[in-house]
């Protein structure tokens, strides 16, 4: 059984249908990407994962399946104890993610509390912890977020989906909005969250290069469509979509796990 | 759910769409337009036509509403429906130039300010901000005082003061869109300052432009009759609706009629026209729409 | 950020000066010759000559510029036509009682206005919202002048509930005489305890307050709920959701604290707004503030009146416009960025 499994998803506004997914899974220990146009219904999927997509004014139906668990039509206290304790996100504006009149450190620890941490300090610890393990002081907790830089901000991120000891981690186009040099640095953890503490990451990007080289798997989406699901080098040797080919030919080189393309 | 087109629909099906699922667009745009009509088609809706001017009728003075009075008389015998309803075309045209001019005149100077920047800018927006500085209808109120009191000073002492808020909105648009990198690479390659500003600029200021000028009607309609209120717009027989209820105040206790019907008409325009000014607002808002 | 706040404070100088500049000119358009204006149109040419030297008119039009500076930061505001008293005196009898009103006008504004822009913003697009969002609509586009005749018809005339002119009670003032502090009736008889005079001037305060409160009300009760809804739509507000905070706390704990900040800007916005309206408002109520003070400089054609009241309120909306600059950096830390 995956960890996620999403079956005949269908958001649509209104009477506009945005996605229609027939298939998609991430396993544990895996790394799923999803890519595709600006517009191809991407992020409404992440968020109907978290259960929010009714409060950008969408509608859901079809099933996700989180380790078994049906999400779709589980009331909001169950959702909330879902949301930050087994499901994680990242955003694609670090800078934008964080409320600018709290500290870092704030969202942080209130978060922990809510997801019973325990006491204060053992909040504190495990967020000390989660932070040296993105290689960042614990220091910078006392800072604003615009005073740190977005790569930071984003290591901050994942690093509270690490100490809420998350099992699935959704993460809309983290990089994009990173120096590359950055970039590196923050696809490299992810390698590690899924390494060390084997867990599902759900990887939303409309750079098939990044997606390439970081993903197991890959998900290509069209106008709300998933037109090829497969592994990743075998997506990229072979595609079967025409609009897979257009997309790849678009990109001027690939290198996947030392194989280029 | 049905199988269904999946892919972007066109801008204008989108705004089309908006349209119809907004009550405030409609309703207001209706009241709009019964407003414009009423004014183009005064003479044949109004049953005295002559009251509208400087007809007196000594006899028929401070009727109350009847069937053949429907909203009775005033002090000197004149209808007031009719009064009213020739009222339409007095404020709509003060509106409509008022607008005009503060367009032709602030539009070029935001144009200016925003695409040249530097000291042009500067001069432009320091200008601006010292009558920006003064309330609208202070400023209104200040420059009418000085001026014989009629419909054209009216017109020019809102126009004084209106203007600055459009430089400052193409200002606004227009520098932000000369700083996009693409403006900087359309004068490398030589393409002239006027087609950038027309090409470019324009466009993009269109649609604040459109919603500040529906919401501004309501506002100045409301500022001229309280000028006229006042005493220094229009003057008798004109029949301007702030200026009837002005003239109706010493009978108010009364002879209600007299006061009620012009102001309601005031109230029912402005009304109109700032549902309208809102709901495109809401419509035309590009803040609307939503990461898929 | 003291970098910042100087830059403001230098331009908020800069414009107070251009419109003490304009405010002159102003009374410089006027057709006609002041000095004959003062003397009367049957004085000897002599006395008008007397009079032209007196107010400075014979001098180059710069020298003018400079001398009235000079009178408005040494406290001559020029004397007013129909008053024969100096303008800053009667500004300074007739703004306390315009400062009353408009502060009670706000007040009410502000306890209508948020709790209703609030309700419509949690209740968004349901009928709720929507009547809130024609109300404040209808707010805006009220003839204050015509509300203030209506109100005095319904409310005196027909149901006798409330008075109809003045600050209070003439009879009442008399019985219970009121010792004068802040010019501020309900203010004066608050702290000296006098709760007759009390009783009167509250009463006497209500409906021009009302009037007066309608466009405010509008305005931040669309600003509320236009500022939570952009708030709730951002970034940092969709994290906090995903990290599991229940939609109160988001709202409350969260969202709040950054909604605040274009509200108080209005407020303060709306003050000097307020303070123009009562002019249309002041005259029917026979309130003896600014706003009448002005109707009846501008049915005088009083010019120095005219453009005192004029640069006064202007004073007051630069130096509201920079009290709000200065709020905004203090709740708002993004600001510091700029």
């Amino acid at each position: 059984m995956s960890l996620l499994e999403i079956c005949g998803l269908r958001i649509a506004f209104g009477e506009r249908l945005v996605v229609d997914m027939d298939r998609l899974e991430v396993d544990r220990a895996q790394i799923v990407g999803l890519a595709g146009e600006s517009g191809s219904g991407k992020s409404m999927t992440t968020m109907a994962v978290l259960g929010l997509a009714d409060t950008m004014g969408a509608r859901v139906e079809g099933s996700i399946r989180l380790d078994g668990q049906e999400l779709i039509g589980l009331p909001q206290h169950a959702l909330r104890e879902i949301r930050g304790r087994r499901v994680a996100m990242i955003f694609q504006s670090p800078g934008l993610a964080f409320n600018p009149v709290f500290r870092v450190g704030k969202i942080f620890l209130q978060a922990l509390e809510l997801h019973g941490a325990g006491s204060r300090s053992e909040a504190e610890e495990r967020a000390a912890a989660a932070l040296r393990s993105v290689y960042l002081s614990p220091e910078l907790l006392n800072r604003y977020p615009w005073q740190l830089s977005g790569g930071q901000l984003q290591r901050i991120s994942i690093a509270i989906a690490l100490a809420l000891r998350c099992d699935l981690l959704i993460a809309d186009e983290p990089t994009s909005a990173l120096d590359v040099t950055v970039q590196g640095d923050v696809l490299e953890l992810l390698r590690g969250l899924r390494e060390e503490r084997e867990i599902g990451i759900l990887f939303i990007s409309h750079d098939l290069a990044v997606v390439a080289e970081l993903c197991d798997q890959v998900a290509i989406m069209r106008s709300g469509r998933v037109v090829e699901f497969g592994p990743t080098d075998q997506v990229i040797a072979d595609p079967q979509d025409a609009y897979t080919r257009e997309l790849l030919a678009a990109v001027p080189k690939i290198v996947y796990r030392g194989v280029s393309r | 759910m049905t199988e269904t087109v999946l892919s972007a629909p066109s801008r204008s099906s989108l705004i089309w769409r908006r349209v119809r699922e907004n009550p405030l667009v409609a309703a207001g745009g209706a009241v709009a337009v019964v407003i414009v009509v009423v004014a183009i088609l005064a003479p044949l809706l109004a049953p005295y036509p002559a009251d509208a001017g400087s007809a007196t009728h000594p006899l028929s003075v401070l009727l109350p509403p009847s069937a053949s009075h429907w909203f009775g008389t005033d002090q000197v015998g004149r209808d007031i429906f009719s009064r009213v309803v020739y009222g339409a075309r007095v404020s709509p045209v003060i509106a409509f130039f008022v607008i005009l001019i503060s367009c032709a005149v602030g539009i070029p100077l935001g144009l200016a300010a925003g695409f040249f920047g530097g000291f042009i800018d500067e001069a432009i927006m320091r200008v601006t901000d010292v009558f920006l500085a003064f309330p609208a209808l202070l400023l209104a109120l200040a420059f009418a005082s000085v001026l014989p009191p009629s419909l054209t000073s009216t017109t020019l002492a809102i126009t004084i003061a209106w203007w600055p808020w459009y430089t400052r909105l193409i200002r606004g648009q227009a520098a932000s869109v000369a700083a996009r990198p693409y403006v900087e690479s359309c004068r490398a390659l030589g393409i002239s300052r006027m087609r950038i500003i027309f090409r470019h600029i324009l466009p993009n200021a269109v649609t604040p432009l459109i919603v500040q000028i529906s919401l501004d009607v309501g506002g100045v309609i409301l500022t001229a009759s309280a000028l006229s209120f006042l005493g220094l717009g229009a003057q008798d027989p004109t029949p301007d609706w702030g200026l009837m209820v002005s003239q109706g105040q010493s009978y108010f206790t009364t002879q209600w009629w007299l006061v009620t019907f012009p102001g309601l008409a005031i109230l029912i325009t402005a009304l109109g026209f700032n549902m309208l000014g809102d709901g495109l607002r809401d419509i035309l808002d590009p803040r609307r729409t939503v990461r898929i | 950020m003291t970098r910042y706040l100087t830059q403001r404070v230098l331009l908020a100088i800069g414009v107070v000066a251009g419109v003490v500049v304009l405010t002159f000119l102003i009374a410089r358009i006027v057709p006609g010759d002041p000095a004959v204006a003062w003397s009367g149109p049957h004085a000897p040419a002599s006395e008008i000559a007397q009079v032209r030297r007196q107010l400075g008119l014979d001098r180059p039009v710069w020298v003018q510029i400079g001398k009235y500076f000079e009178g408005v930061f040494t406290g001559n505001w020029g004397t007013s036509i129909h008053t024969h008293r100096p303008v800053l005196s009667d500004l300074r009898k007739a703004v306390p009682a315009s400062l009353e009103l408009v502060i009670a006008a706000l007040l009410i504004a502000v306890a209508i206005g948020v709790p209703l822009g609030l309700l419509s913003a949690a209740k968004r697009d349901r009928p709720v919202d929507q009547a809130v969002r024609v109300g404040s609509i209808l707010g805006v586009s009220m003839p204050l002048f015509w509300m203030a005749l209506i109100f005095q018809m319904v409310f005196f005339q027909k149901l006798h509930v409330l008075p109809v002119t003045g600050e209070y009670d003439p009879n009442v003032a008399f019985a219970h005489p009121l010792r004068t502090y802040t010019g501020m009736p309900v203010i004066d008889a608050l702290i000296t305890g006098n709760w007759p005079m009390l009783e009167s001037s509250l009463s006497h305060l209500i409906m021009p307050a009302v009037v007066v409160a309608a466009y405010p009300a509008g305005v931040i009760a669309r600003m509320v709920r236009a500022s939570v809804l952009d708030t709730l739509g951002e970034t940092h507000v969709q994290m906090v959701r995903a990290l599991g905070f229940s939609e109160r706390s988001v709202f409350a704990r969260f969202a709040m604290k950054l909604a605040w900040s274009p509200v108080a800007t209005v407020i303060a916005l709306v003050f000097a707004y307020s303070l123009v309206n009562t002019f249309l408002v002041e005259s029917i109520f026979d309130w003896p503030g600014l706003g009448n003070y002005a109707a009846a400089s501008i049915a005088s054609l009083d010019t120095p009146a005219i453009t005192g009241v004029t640069l006064f309120i202007a004073i007051v909306y630069v130096v509201a416009n920079l009290a709000v600059d200065v709020t905004q950096v203090l709740l708002d830390p993004r600001i510091k960025l700029q």
